[in-house]
């Protein structure tokens, strides 16, 4: 067996991982061109979604409460 | 300085943008190709880099090109798609990979119209889990380059790269140690560094700030390649191993590049056109 890269995710993890990615990488090799960059352009919105949520949350609390960012 | 011409890649974002000063010292004329595709239409086109170089550097000409790569990468993704499915599966998907060398292929193609000899590409060692960005790849560039009699140069390449201020790169990648691992603080010059001394940058390190999304175009969205490569292939393979996989798949794609520049009947896919 392959060396994993370090910080490789415990077992568990890894099979969910694996799993999502047959799914995602499944749909993606399936598509045409405009499709595939619509549905890439689509997954990248959902990935980042949490961390550019949690951006504007911090943003707005520190405007709220008088802080300099 | 000698009267001379050279093709950088450009994206407007901070390490092609010093390799342009870097240009700079070298050529008296650069022509600053952007690349520019369906996935990243939306994204901003780095006019204003190319008004501060010009400013910083007055007795040079920097001419900005924007070129459409969408056809030749329609066509590097999808010619034998069929017969590439069924021997290289999943490694089909590493479509960054497949965006860079079409930039590569528009670049070979602009130089010979322009009768340009030198290529000059800002490419460091960050994210080496791209394909683009990895040692076997940059190697083909070269020689596909000195196929044409082209010189392919990556002036940055060895310079030290800051730490990740993009949290989603740091969870996703630098934590999983690709490699080469990112020893902390970087010792000697990074390209941030660099333009800032030139008074080209606000700060030493922009990247993954608002500032440097709003100043370079974008390269073609990886969060399904990280997927790919992260979730998928390194966990049922290793990373080593994808990386042979990686080097299998490009060889038929750089040699389909090979005979996209030969063949005559393939000359629409090069038509300048303006996105």
């Amino acid at each position: 067996m392959q060396e994993r890269l370090p910080n490789s995710p415990p077992l568990p993890l890894r099979i969910l991982q694996i799993i999502g990615g047959f799914f995602f990488c499944g749909i993606a090799l399936v598509l045409p061109y405009r499709m595939r960059v619509f549905y890439f352009r689509g997954l990248a919105w959902l990935f980042h979604l949490p961390v550019e949520a949690f951006g504007k949350l911090a943003r707005f609390v520190l405007m709220r409460t008088g802080k300099n960012n | 300085m000698p009267n001379s011409a050279c093709a950088l890649l450009f994206s407007g974002g901070t390490d092609s943008t010093c390799a342009a000063a870097l240009a700079a010292e070298s050529f008296s004329e650069i022509h600053l190709l952007t690349f520019s595709e369906h996935a990243t239409r939306y994204s901003p086109v780095p006019t204003a880099r190319v008004r501060e170089l010009q400013a910083a550097f007055t007795k040079n000409r920097f001419q900005q090109v924007i070129l459409s790569n969408d056809r030749v990468l329609r066509y590097l993704c999808y010619h034998g798609y069929l017969r590439s499915v069924l021997q290289f599966g999943f490694y089909n998907l590493a479509t960054p990979g497949l965006s860079s060398l079409s930039w590569h292929l528009l670049t070979i193609h602009y130089c010979l119209q322009h009768r340009i000899k030198v290529v000059q590409d800002g490419l460091t060692r960050e994210l080496m889990h791209f394909p683009g960005h990895m040692d076997f790849f940059v190697a083909k560039l070269k020689c596909l380059y000195a196929e044409h009699d082209l010189r392919y140069e990556n002036p940055v390449r060895e310079w030290p790269t800051p730490y990740d201020q993009q949290f989603l790169d740091r969870l996703l990648v630098d934590y999983r140690g690709v490699p080469p691992a990112k020893p902390g603080s970087p010792t000697g010059t990074t390209t941030g560094d660099y333009l800032h001394k030139l008074g080209l940058s606000p700060a030493k390190n922009i990247k993954g700030t608002r500032l440097d999304h709003l100043t370079q175009h974008d390269c073609y969205p990886f969060v399904l390649y990280n997927i790919l490569c992260f979730w998928l292939m390194e966990n049922l393979f290793g990373f080593e191993s994808f990386e042979e996989g990686l080097k299998r798949f490009f060889e038929t794609k750089f040699q389909l590049a090979r005979v996209l520049l030969e063949k005559k009947r393939h000359s629409k896919l090069f038509e300048l056109v303006e996105p």
